[in-house]
Order: structure tokens, then sequence, then C-alpha cells
């Protein structure tokens, strides 16, 4: 039972019920027949009581005191209307607290923009160097992965069959793959970036190649993509250098920026490289042999 | 416009016709006033009232569905502003309603009201003293069953219209226009036996 229904008085139920009927009625007594005397009485006594309440101080509006009230009411809406909108709009010039005039407003757009073009490089700068530390880690792990997989293997670079470069090279051949690598646990799949597609291809270089000179350093070239594999390849090159084959293809619209892994597994971000643009040197497949290669490893600095 | 419905008029309002509106507020200026005044027990307050509540209604006319009828919405939204006045202005004493008058001294007290002495006008008292004494007992009543009684009594509005106004329980409607007849039965004993007390 609620507090209101413990602490509130209430009617017998035959009073109850009687006042049930008269509201039915609608307090008119003179549409309840059929009465016995008792409860005749019992109505008499309700409507009598009720009666108390008609004279309650009447309050009775003349025309004039009503026209009044409505004007009073509508005004208080207009008022509350023009308050509202008032808050919403933005007017120069007009409020103590926003007497702007347009040069104001120029010179204040100009701040925001000039603002906006200083943060904006700061954050792409901040999102890159956060991509870059990133990607830097994982290309540590992965080198050190590929390494020490060469070295369990009598020196043979995890490679896996690449039957599709049979068309440029002539032959069947493997390639470079980072699939060996997780498989027997060199490095975590979630930082080699497997998630259920391969989706990295590694690259060797003879170490007679122009770049050996300048980075004295073992080190295994790493795209996120197969330029073979991609239609974003513009075009590409191949020669011959001291009985090794190289191609070197173009790619459009990709960033790279390579990376060295050092002997001591350490990396290196290559800046004015031996690379210039978008290009990328695609490995000669028989260079399979850790100590035949130097290995690259690249990463995007953007998505 | 006069003979339209009240939800004819809202709708029209909403369309854009402000004639319609200010129509409305006529309609109901000397009803609602003489309710809202028995229900804040001030003319004065009553008129405040009455403008929150049709700028209430202003506010809130996009969200009516006309289909359901004006008045009992227009009531609730009465209703709930005269509330918040009496929680604004919090000066009422309440007033016990728990004295002893019926079969049972505990708990809930029973009003027979075949029992009550109800002096007539015609017992001599003044028609003023009448009407003021008629006023101090129903504002002293608490809030919830003056509500009742005056939608009930006054505004002739059945169980149902009262439920739909109060959005409360037809259950409660009827126990609570109960409690409020009784409570207001009791409440003019006391005040008669105050009454009486004082000019002995």
């Amino acid at each position: 039972m609620t507090k209101e229904h413990e602490d509130m008085p209430t009617l017998t139920d035959a009073d109850a019920h009687m006042l049930d009927q008269l509201v039915d009625a609608e307090f008119d007594p003179s549409k309840i027949t059929g009465l016995d005397a008792a409860d005749q009485a019992r109505l008499d006594r309700i409507v009598s009581i009720l009666g108390l309440l008609d004279s309650y101080p009447a309050v009775e509006l003349t025309g004039e005191d009503r026209t009044t009230l409505v004007n009073a009411t509508l005004a208080r809406i207009d008022h509350a209307e023009s308050e509202q909108t008032d808050r919403m709009r933005f007017e120069p010039g007009s409020g103590p607290a926003s007497r702007m005039g347009v040069p104001e407003l120029i010179a204040v757009a100009a701040i925001i923009i000039l603002g906006l073009s200083i943060i904006f490089p700061m954050l792409n700068a901040t999102r890159e160097t956060s991509t870059r530390s990133v990607h830097r880690n994982n290309l540590a792990q992965i080198g050190g992965a590929f390494f020490n997989h060469a070295g369990d293997n009598d020196g043979i670079l995890a490679n896996t069959d690449a039957p599709e470069w049979e068309t440029l090279f002539g032959e069947s051949t493997n390639r470079l793959d980072m699939q060996p690598l997780v498989e027997h646990d060199y490095v975590n799949p979630e930082v080699a970036g497997l998630q259920g597609e391969i989706l990295w291809s590694y690259q060797t270089q003879p170490r007679t190649h122009a770049f050996h000179s300048s980075v004295p350093a073992r080190t295994v070239l790493m795209g996120n993509r197969n330029p073979y594999m991609t239609s974003e390849v513009v075009s590409q090159i191949s020669f011959q250098k001291d009985e090794v084959n190289f191609s070197v293809v173009l790619i459009e619209n990709l960033i790279w920026s390579p990376s060295v892994l050092m002997s001591d597994n350490s990396v290196e971000d290559i800046t004015g490289h031996a690379y210039e643009g978008d290009d990328m040197r695609i490995p000669n497949p028989r260079c399979r042999l850790l100590e035949q290669a130097d290995v690259f490893l690249t990463h995007p600095i953007a998505h | 416009m006069d003979h339209q419905t009240d939800e004819a008029l809202l709708g029209a309002y909403r369309e854009g016709d402000r004639e319609a509106f200010s129509v409305l507020v006529e309609r109901y200026s000397n009803e609602l006033v003489q309710f809202l005044t028995k229900q804040t027990g001030s003319r004065a307050t009553a008129e405040d009232v009455f403008q929150e509540t049709f700028l209430q209604v202003h506010n809130s006319a996009s969200t009516f569905d006309l289909d359901r009828r004006f008045k009992p919405w227009l009531y609730t939204i009465a209703v709930n502003k005269g509330r918040d006045w009496h929680r604004r202005n919090a000066r009422r004493k309440a007033v016990s309603l728990s004295a002893n008058v019926g079969k049972d001294g505990d708990g809930q007290s029973f009003a027979d009201l075949m029992a009550a002495d109800i002096p007539g006008p015609s017992e001599g008292m003044q028609e003023s003293e009448m009407r003021q004494r008629v006023k101090h007992v129903v504002d002293s009543l608490p809030s919830h069953y003056r509500e009742i009684l005056l939608l009930s009594y006054f505004q002739k509005m059945s169980y149902t219209q009262i439920a739909e106004t109060l959005e409360i329980p037809l259950g409660t409607v009827k126990s609570r226009l109960h409690s409020a007849v009784a409570a207001f039965g009791m409440g003019w004993d006391q005040d008669d036996t105050e009454t009486e007390e004082r000019e002995e």
C-alpha cells in the first residue's frame, strides 16, 4: 500500500458507491432514482456536502477582463517567441556582445583559416611520425625473423613458389615470402600484417647493387604490395648488370619510404636514397641465399 | 470561426492561423481561470498560470495528436502548471486529514457522511462568511485532492476524463475522489468546530 493510501481518509463503501453514482449523473441527483430511504438519505447528505462547494467565491470574468487576459496571453507568447528567435539569430552589430562588422568577421575567418593551415600539417606530420614509428618497430621484428629463418635453414631465405613471375623471368621461380616466417613462428602474424591474406612480399637484391655501396648493411626490401599484382604499375624497365637481372617498376600514386634493416637489426630510414620517385626494384629471384643478397624493407608512410 | 471545434482551431493555428489560437484562448478564458483560481487560491495567480498554460499549448501544439480531444490535454497542462506554481510557492501549510472521525482509529480514517453535520446557509451563517469558510477548507486540501474535486465537481468531468487529464489509473481517480470528498467533509467539520470554539 502506498503512502498516499495509508494516510488518506476515505468514505465508507456505501458513501463511495453513492458518490460514484452521483459522478456518473454529473452531480444531478434527480437522475438517480429507485433508492430506498437509507440510500436516499445518504445521497442527500453527499449532495449537501458537495453543495457547500457552490459557495466557493465565484470568479466571473467580465468581457473586458477576458479581452485583457486574452491579449496578455497572446502578448506573452509573442514575447517568448521573439526571445527565442533572438537567441537563435546572429546579427552582426546587434547587441553589446556581438558588435562585429564584416571586416571583423573576415579577420576572424582569416585567423581561423591560418590556424587550421598550421594545425593540419602538424597533425599530418604527427600522424606520419606515429605511423612511421609503428612500421619501424614492425620492420625490425620482421627483419630479425627473416635473418633468424635464414640462420636456421642453411642461409636460405624464406621463400615460396611464385609461378606468376615465370612470365617475367622466363622460368618458374620462387619468391621471398613472409608466410613461412609466420607459419614457423618467427614473427607474430599481427606484426607481419597478415590478416588471412598475404599482402607482403619480400624482395632481394644482389650485394652488387648500387645501393649497397652507400649503406654497408644487410638489407631487406619489403613492399606492402607486390607491384606485379597491382594495376597501379604504369611501366617497368628491365636490365642486366653484372649478370644479374634488374627491373625497375614505376608505381603511380604510392608514397614509399624505404628503410634499411642494419646488421644489428636496427632500422634506418633512407633519405635521398638511390631510388628516385615511386620506383621499386624487383629482385632477381635467383638471389635466394642470404649470403648472396641484401634484403630491403620498405613501408608506406600513408595508407 | 467561433463554431469550430477546439481541435479544428488548434489545427488551423498549426497551419499559421493566429486568429484561431486567439479564439481558443478566449473560449477557455473564463472556465480555466475559474478552475485555476480554485486550484491556486488566487485569481491573480490563476491568470498568470492561465498564460503559462497557453504558452505551453503554443509550444507543444505541433506535437498534439489532432485525433485526440483538446480539452483533457489543456487541463493536463493547466493542472501541471498549477502544481509547478505550488512547488515554487510552497507556502501552504499541510493540514492533517487523519483525524479520527470514523470507525477506525488507526491508518485510514473512514468518514460516514450519514453522520456528518452540515449546517446550511439558512442556519444563520452569513453568505460571505460561508464563502470564506468553504474557500478556506478547499484551499487547505492537499493539492491532489483539490485537483480531483475541482475537475469532478466543477468541471463535471467523468472518471475516465479525469484519468486522462491527470494521467493516472481509473481506480486511483475513484479512490482519490472518495478521499477528497471525505477530506472535505472532515475539514468542514473541523473548521466548524474551531469556529464554534472561537465564538464561545
